[in-house]
Parts: structure tokens; sequence; C-alpha cells
């Protein structure tokens, strides 16, 4: 019964039953601890009254005074709390009281027992007993008083319960329940829909914050709901305006329709009231039981795929009867919410019936095609006899190319193997002349030194000739080592600019160098480097009559270029594909008097490619001068296979 | 050695005093009394021997008396009030009109024998010491006198404490009115009577008087008429009549007649003196 009362009874109750409670331990120990004090307190009365009692009577019992022993007595009994005594004493002295029921001091007429406190002293005078006194402390006035103090007890239990919970009822009222009690009446209110009242409970505590997040969930379902009536608004505006036929019903069991889309009934000339659940609607959509049953089946069967893989309820594609008796070909979905079902459906019949034409000019294009792919075979059969041939002969090409590169490196092995072999005789040759024409073997006639002095130069040349032979040889046979260290670029060509000065010299001309702000440092084969300068800034003095040769320098990223320019003859375009030709010496009247073994650009480019990875251009213009140019990268890679 | 116990029997116990009663007739005379049977006695017929002679007397002279009982020790310190007794208790604390003697008293010393079987004998003062002598409370009235000669009394507040004390040896001896004491015995150990012994002291006869107040209205007037009421019963015999029938037929108040007509004289003379 209690769970159905409101909060305030409920909490009022409990407070009551905890209230009564505490008030009732208290009083519970309040009341066993009075019961020891008051029995304390009785043990000590009788303790005090025999005591004095043997004091006062001691001259009434030395007077032998009966009269006053009874009036003393009678005067004790006047405390209700002395249930009997009884006084003896020497003379025939007797005295002795009890109580009867009404609680009179009357005679002793038999035994004293009872839920007493008894007491007993002898009498003394000077040192000699001259009487006893016994005294019975009931019990009953304790018993009385413990009694009241229950009575008392439950009732200031009752009182106090009744006003602290009157207090606490006030307190509770305020604090909780008044504000519950608004909080039920908004809560009441927005579940009825009307979201216009609003909690002003003004609290930091636990209620202010309900009430805070009250008016905030009333504020955010006010929201939802616009939005759910704006969604719904736009829903059924989306469904009215829908090319598929829309029919909503209830998930229950009947299965009662609520909505039909405009194009549901311009599709099928059903109303709503025409067709108002489903089981109306099936019937007269497949009026065939037995295609109806056919249809069904399929549903149930695409409905268990989708349980069974928890994927969405594929189409089931049916034909359905119009009002008017024609029949459509409608793609059917199905979706449900669980508290609504939707069955949508997309009117197929025009697509049909294009598919089935489409399906007829397919045939016809599949036939024309495979026609043209048998066509198309034999060409490419053909193609392919072509491909096979070419091939073919690719690949003798590629056997011929290797053949050739190994005829080439056999060569150059042939070279390097027979200029070693002629360059020592050479060297006895120049040798020997060089001390003939010094005069050390003795005195020549003029005729004697102008032959051996052609003998002398022929020997130079030819040992010149030998060694670039050698060096390309060793180049192309991948048989020159390249030693690579760190050194700086201005130091190397100032050593350039001053190997070629005395050259220059005689010629009269001038070296100018144009270097960048600050060293550079390269690390590469620096003895290589310094052949192709000289082999550039010799060519450059040798082709010069008149000006000055400029050798400058740049980086580019991380290469360096380094470019030898002359004020010389130049040289013609034509012979530019010829310039870095082996054994090629171009046509010019300085030809004779250069002399030269048609090797030195070559060398130089062989060099600069297979040793320093780079490569050299060359830029002229007749009769205006050249400008050859080396670029090598700054850091020359190691490479193992590089020797 | 007479007049030595007669100063005890002046001083000790029973005041059986009388005082006059008031002036006009139809308004009673109010008398103070120690209840001190036979002599005063609000449980005997007639208010005990002197309290009927008393009214004997008040009948004689046209008075009516009331007697009131109180303590003697209430009786003595009280001043304003009439009393009837021995006038020797009163008469150092309070001024009389008339003192008027009605009855005679013996006292005498009381033992309980078996509790001596030697016996006492008392013939002076001095002899008494030595001895638990019990007294009423507030008859003894020259204290310093006995405790020079050595003498303790112990004091009771009842007779009857006294005698029942004796018989149970708390003390040895003690000292009441002779009529008083044997009415106590008879009445609280009536088969014990023989077992005490009461001993006469010679020369101790007291009178028991009518005291009035000298403040009393008319107290002397009535003190008259009391000595008038007194001559008349005398005559009348009314007087012997009432003692005949508290002394089994003795003829005691022969015996009073002088010891009366002396203590009349007495504290008549007192009276006479304040007249002047």
């Amino acid at each position: 019964m209690i769970r159905h009362l409101d909060i305030r009874p409920k909490i009022i109750l409990s407070l009551l039953v905890i209230m009564a409670l505490f008030l009732l331990l208290f009083e519970t120990y309040h009341y066993v601890d009075t019961k020891q004090e008051l029995n304390t307190e009785l043990e000590n009365l009788a303790d005090l009254k025999i005591t004095r009692m043997a004091e006062e009577y001691i001259n009434p019992l030395w007077e032998v005074d009966g009269e006053w022993v009874e009036k003393d007595i009678d005067i004790e009994m006047l405390d209700k709390r002395l249930y009997a005594m009884v006084v003896s004493a020497e003379g025939d002295i007797y005295g002795a009281r009890v109580r009867d029921s009404q609680w009179r001091s009357v005679p002793v007429a038999g035994p004293i027992s009872g839920d007493l406190v008894f007491r007993q002293s002898d009498v003394v005078h000077d040192g000699e007993k001259i009487g006893h006194i016994k005294i019975y402390l009931s019990k009953t006035f304790v018993l009385q008083a413990l009694n009241h103090q229950i009575v008392r007890a439950i009732q200031t239990v009752a009182l106090l319960s009744m006003l602290m919970l009157f207090f606490m009822a006030l307190a509770l009222n305020k604090i909780i329940i008044r504000p519950l009690q608004q909080v039920l009446e908004v809560t009441q209110a927005v579940a009825e829909g009307d979201y216009s009242h609003k909690l002003g409970i003004k609290k930091a505590d636990e209620i202010g914050q309900l009430a805070d997040g009250i008016n905030h969930m009333q504020k955010s379902i006010q929201q939802r709901e616009d939005e759910m009536t704006e969604l719904n608004k736009r829903f059924k505006g989306m469904a009215d305006a829908s090319p598929l036929a829309i029919y909503l019903s209830n998930s229950g069991i009947e299965q009662i329709g609520e909505y039909v889309n405009p194009t549901f009934t311009k599709l099928f000339g059903y109303a709503l009231e025409d067709v108002p659940s489903v089981a109306v609607w099936w019937p007269k959509a497949y009026p065939d039981a037995k295609y109806r049953e056919q249809v069904a089946s399929e549903w149930r069967e695409k409905l268990e795929t989708a349980l069974a893989n928890k994927t969405d309820i594929e189409p089931v594609e049916a034909t359905v009867t119009c009002k008017d008796g024609s029949e459509k070909i409608i793609s059917w979905g199905f979706i449900s919410t669980g508290q609504v079902d939707c069955s949508f459906g997309l009117d197929l019949t025009e697509i049909r019936k294009a598919e089935r034409v489409l399906n007829s000019l397919n045939r016809e294009l599949e036939q024309r095609v495979a026609e043209r792919t048998g066509q198309l075979n034999d060409i490419n059969t053909q193609l392919e006899s072509e491909a096979l041939t070419l091939k073919k002969r690719e690949s003798e090409l590629e056997i011929a190319n290797a053949k050739l590169k190994e005829l080439d490196q056999l060569k150059s092995m042939f070279i390097a193997s027979m200029s070693h072999e002629l360059r020592t005789p050479l060297n006895s040759i120049i040798g020997f002349t060089g001390i003939t024409l010094e005069g050390l073997s003795g005195d020549l006639n003029d005729t004697q030194r102008e032959q051996l002095q052609r003998v002398h130069r022929a020997g130079q040349h030819l040992l010149a000739l030998i060694n670039d032979v050698i060096d390309i040889s060793k180049v192309e046979a991948g048989r020159s080592e390249v030693f690579p260290a760190e050194f700086s670029l201005h130091e190397i060509i100032d050593e350039a600019s001053g190997d070629i000065q005395p050259m220059a010299a005689e010629k009269q001309l001038a070296i100018d160098v144009a270097m960048p702000a600050g060293d550079i440092t390269l690390y590469t084969d620096r003895q290589r480097l310094l052949q192709c300068l000289l082999n550039f800034m010799s060519n450059a003095v040798k082709f010069t009559e008149r000006g000055s040769i400029t050798i400058s320098a740049q980086e580019i990223g991380d290469d360096v270029e380094i470019a030898v320019s002359d004020t010389g003859i130049g040289i013609a375009q034509s012979d530019m594909p010829k310039l870095f030709e082996a054994f090629e010496r171009l046509e010019t009247h300085l030809r004779v008097k250069t002399g030269g073994t048609g090797l030195g650009l070559y060398l130089t480019q062989k060099i600069c490619t297979s040793l320093l990875q780079g490569n050299v251009s060359v830029k002229s213009t007749l009769g205006e001068g050249s400008t050859f140019t080396l670029r090598i990268p700054r850091r020359l890679k190691i490479n193992n296979t590089q020797t | 050695m007479h007049m030595k116990f007669r100063l005890l029997a002046a001083f000790a116990l029973l005041l059986m005093a009388g005082s006059s009663a008031g002036f006009a007739q139809e308004q009673p005379v109010e008398l103070d009394a120690n209840e001190s049977p036979p002599y005063w006695s609000a449980s005997m017929p007639m208010d005990g021997l002197c309290g009927e002679i008393v009214h004997a007397i008040s009948a004689a002279a046209g008075l009516v008396s009331h007697i009131n009982y109180k303590p003697l020790q209430r009786l003595i310190e009280e001043d304003g009030n009439n009393d009837l007794g021995n006038p020797n208790f009163y008469m150092a604390n309070q001024d009389f009109a008339a003192i008027v003697p009605v009855c005679i008293y013996q006292t005498a010393i009381f033992y309980y024998a078996p509790r001596h079987k030697k016996g006492i004998n008392i013939q002076r003062v001095e002899d008494l010491k030595g001895y638990r002598i019990g007294i009423l409370s507030g008859a003894l009235v020259d204290h310093a006198y006995f405790e020079k000669a050595g003498i303790v009394f112990e004091q009771s507040y009842s007779r009857e404490s006294l005698f029942k004390k004796m018989l149970l040896g708390r003390i040895d001896l003690c000292i009441v009115a002779d009529m008083a004491g044997h009415q106590i015995i008879s009445r609280l150990f009536p088969e014990q009577h023989d077992d005490f012994v009461s001993i006469h002291l010679p020369g101790s006869s007291a009178p028991l008087a009518i005291l009035l107040d000298k403040n009393y209205p008319h107290a002397a007037a009535i003190g008259k008429r009391y000595r008038q009421g007194l001559q008349s019963i005398i005559k009348s015999g009314k007087l012997d009549e009432i003692v005949l029938k508290h002394f089994d037929n003795q003829h005691v108040s022969v015996e009073w007649l002088e010891p009366l007509e002396r203590f009349s004289r007495v504290y008549n003379f007192i009276d006479s003196e304040e007249d002047e």
C-alpha cells in the first residue's frame, strides 16, 4: 500500500519511523538508566533511613516509651516508600506496621514479604544494645516511577516525534516536496505537450540542478518536437512528392493503414479509405489467390534472408492490379521501425517495356559484335606474327651489339698493351737523342743536330700520342683508377693557370681568372680534373692568336661548373659533331702550327664522363672564340664498380 | 535536713497546679496542668484528684474552670497563662496575682527491689550520690545545687518511662509524687507492685495550687473566690468526700488541713503584698 503513496507521506512516514525508533532507543536507555538509578536511590534511602532511625530511636527505646515509639513509627510510615517497619526492644517494646492493600499503615499480622529493600539495625545506647529496628522499603514506587517514566517517555516520544515531524515536514515541504510537486506539474504538462511552463526554482542544490535539468530537458524536448514536426512536415512533403508509391501502416498484427501518398493513389487508384489495412490492400492488389500466395512466399523468403544476414530486405517485384483493372509492375521495398511499416513501390512498368526493346537491340548488337570480333581476331593473329619476327630481329641485334662491345673492349686492351710496349723504347730514343743534342756524347754538326732534333720531336710526339692512347684505352677498358680527395677549387685553377702561363706568355695572351667569392671545396680525383683543365687551357692557347684566356667557375646545385673561354679562331657549326671524336683534328690554318694527337678532347670527355661523373660541352662562334665547359659533382660518388 | 528535703520536694516532680477562673460566670477560667495522675489527668473522671477538687471549688465559688494539659516543661516556660501545680515550679519565671493551694502531696523515692537486694537507704541528699536517679524532665529546679553535690539525674519525659527504666535497671531509683508513683506501678506493673519500694521523704509535703497570672483579668478577685470556694467545700465535707474516694477511704484530708492553711497563708501573703 505504501508503494502507492505519494512521496510526501512516504517521507513523513519514513521520518516518523526513524525518529520514533531513535527516540524509543533513547528512552529505553533512559528507562534502564532510571531504573538502575531509582533502585540505587532506594538502596541509599534504606541505608540512610536505618542509620537515622538507629539514632532517633535511642531516646524512645531508652525511655521504654511505647507510645513514643508508636508515634515515631506512625510518623515514619507517613513515608509511602516505607512498606513495613518493626521496632523491638526490652521492656516489651514492640511496634510494627505494614501496608495493607490500600497502602494504609496497619499493624503487622503475618510475615512481611514482597519486592522489598530490607534493612535492619540494632539500637545502641552507651554501647548497650537496647533494641532492634527492621525496615522494608517498597519498590512499588520505583516501579510506579518507572511506569510514569514509560508513560512520560511514550508521551515525550510522541510529542517530540510529532514536533520534529511537523518541523521536518515543513522543511521537507519547502526544500524538497514543493519543488518536486512543481517539477511533477511541469513534467506532466510536458507529457501533455504543454511546454509553456517553466520551473522557477533557483537553488544550487540537487533540486535546483534537477529543475535546471528539467528546464533544459523541456527546452530540448520542445526543440526536438519542433524538429520532429518540421521533419514530419518535410517527410510528408517529400512523401507527397515522392515518385514512389508509399503505404504506411502500424506494425501491429492488423497493420492498420495510416497514410498513402498521392503517387500511390495515382498509380493504383486507391485512397487510404479504400485500403484501410494491409489485409484489405493485398486481395485488391493481388486478386489471384495463387499469385498472392506466390508474392507472399517471396516476401517471407526475402525477410528470412534479411534477418539471417542482418541486411536490408531486398525488393520484391510483383504485378499489382489497379482499381481500374490495369496491371502495374512494381518493385516493392519494405522497411519497419518496429512501430511503423513502410511499403514503397517503384513503378517499373515502362522500364520493363523498354527493357524488352533493349534486350532485342542488345541481341542484334551482340550478333554484330561477334562478327566484328572474328575479323579483328584474324588481324590480331597477323600482327602477332609480325611482332614475333621483330622480336627475333631485336634479339639478333642485341647479340651483335654485345659482340661489338666485346670487340671494342678487346681493341682497347690491345691498344693499351701495345702502347705500353711502345713507350719503353720511345723513352730510350727521346732520352738518348736529348743527351746527344746536349753534346754529352760529343759535338754534332748542324745536319746531325737538325736530324737528331727531328727524331727527338717525333719521339716526344709519339710518346704523347701513346700516353693519350694508353689513357683512353684504360678509361674505355675500365682499368683507370680514381683517387678522390678533398681540395680547393681555387687552388687547382691557380695551378692550371700557372702551368699554362708560360705558353700564354710566349703568345702574349692574358689569362683571366673569374672565381666566385669564397672558396669551394671539391671531393674528386684532383689529377684527372687538372688534366682536363690543362687540356682545355692548352687548346685555348693553341688556337688563340690574340686576346685572352678566361677561366671561370660557379656552383650549380651540387655541381660545379668550370668554363675556359678564349678569343681564338672559333669552331664552325659543321665541325661541332666531330669535335670530341678520337683522332679528329679540325681543318684550320693553325693545324700544322699547333700540332697534337687528336685525342685531347676525346680523352677529356672520357675522363669527365667515365671517371669524374660529369660532362663536357662547348659553345663556339667561328672567328670569335670558344667556351669549353666542364660540369662535375662537387663530391664524387664512390662506386665499387668504378675502377 | 528537713529543709533539704523540703527543698527537694519543692522542686521535684509533680506540679499539680490550679488556676483562677474567669470572673464572669459564663466565661470559664482556663487553667493549664501537666498530666500526672492521679492528681491531674485528662483520662480520669473529673480530671483526677486535684482536678475534681478544683472543679468542686469552682462550683462552690460560682466559677467554671477548664483544665488544659501540657508538658511540664512547656508549662514552666509559658509565662502568660494560669497554672495548676507546685507554685515553686512557676514562680521563678512568672508573676501571679493569686496562688490558691488546693491539695497537699508528698514526694517519694522509688526503687525496684529485685535489682537492689540489699535495699536503698536514703536519709540525706548525699545518700543519693552514686545512684542513677530518674526524674521527670522540667521537675529539677536547681541543677547547680545537685551538680555541686555530685548527684546526677537522668531526666525522662514521662513518669512511666522512669518506672520502666527502673525495672530494666537503666536507672536505680526515681523521685516522683508518692501517689503518682503508686498509681503508675499499679497500672503498669500490677503483678510486680510489691517489688517496688517507695521511701517517703520526711517534710517533703508540698502544695498543689491554682496560680492565676498577674495579667489575667480579675485575677485577684477570682483568686478570692477560689479561696472562698475552698473553704466552702472544706466546711461542706466535699473535700473529704473527694479525697476519701481517691485514698481508699483514708481520711488523708484531715492531715492536709494544717499544711493547706499554712501554705494558704504563705501565698496569700504574696497576694497581700501585691495588693498593697
